[in-house]
């Protein structure tokens, strides 16, 4: 349910009011979903956005085809909070992740070094990948919670 | 907070800066270009109020740029 739209349930129920801007944004997504970084690691860093900034539709969503199909483990997903210090989670997916809660938190707080290494795993065409996708689910995970009801999901 | 890009040009003979370093992902950078247009140029928000709301917004981010 939203505000915006009487009967719009749905994040794209409220982007068809933008049809040219729903495609392009449809597209972008898609280009970052099949892209050089591994899918597994672009959704397990849009889920934790997602709880940082307190969007609950994201958890209740489908989790992404791609990361799936690459064989997104869910134990991983259920560990997300703690996964500066869950053994599970590996070197390049902790670099990224750290990325994607600083990104959040306070951008400028981003280092030299944590570009680095985010580059170290990913190559420059990954850094450019995982920010552009950072930058778009901020902008969903914001939409959802300005214009959704982002309470009555079952997410955790 | 970055006073030196941390990213090279992708392309070759030019300085780095967003659209070159985004140069190293061309299909994402193509799909977000085409996004930015769109937002610029179709719905129902006059231009000029578009510009003001994306220096608000700079502002807000501290964004130098």
């Amino acid at each position: 349910m939203s505000w915006l739209v009487e009967g719009a349930a749905t994040r794209d129920d409220l982007l068809a009011l933008h049809p040219a801007l729903a495609a392009d944004h449809h597209r972008l997504m898609d280009e970052v979903w099949q892209a050089s970084v591994d899918p597994r690691i672009l959704e397990l860093c849009r889920l934790r956005m997602a709880t940082i900034l307190g969007n609950q539709v994201a958890w209740s969503e489908p989790r992404s085809v791609a990361a799936v199909a690459a064989g997104l483990d869910e134990s991983l997903v259920a560990s997300l909070a703690s996964w500066s210090t869950d053994p599970g989670f590996d070197a390049a997916t902790r670099v990224c992740l750290g990325l994607a809660e600083q990104y959040v938190i306070d951008v400028h707080g981003i280092t030299d070094t944590q570009v680095a290494e985010v580059e170290g795993h990913l190559g420059p065409d990954g850094v450019i990948t995982l920010t552009t996708a950072l930058a778009a689910w901020e902008i969903t995970h914001r939409f959802d919670n300005a214009f959704l009801d982002t309470t009555s999901t079952g997410a955790s | 907070m970055s006073t030196t890009p941390r990213l090279a040009s992708a392309i070759e003979g030019k300085a780095a800066s967003s659209r070159s370093i985004m140069a190293h992902s061309p299909q994402v950078r193509a799909a977000f270009d085409q996004m930015y247009a769109t937002l610029w140029s179709r719905g129902a928000v006059d231009v000029d109020v578009k510009e003001l709301v994306r220096l608000r917004n700079a502002r807000v981010t501290d964004c130098g740029l």
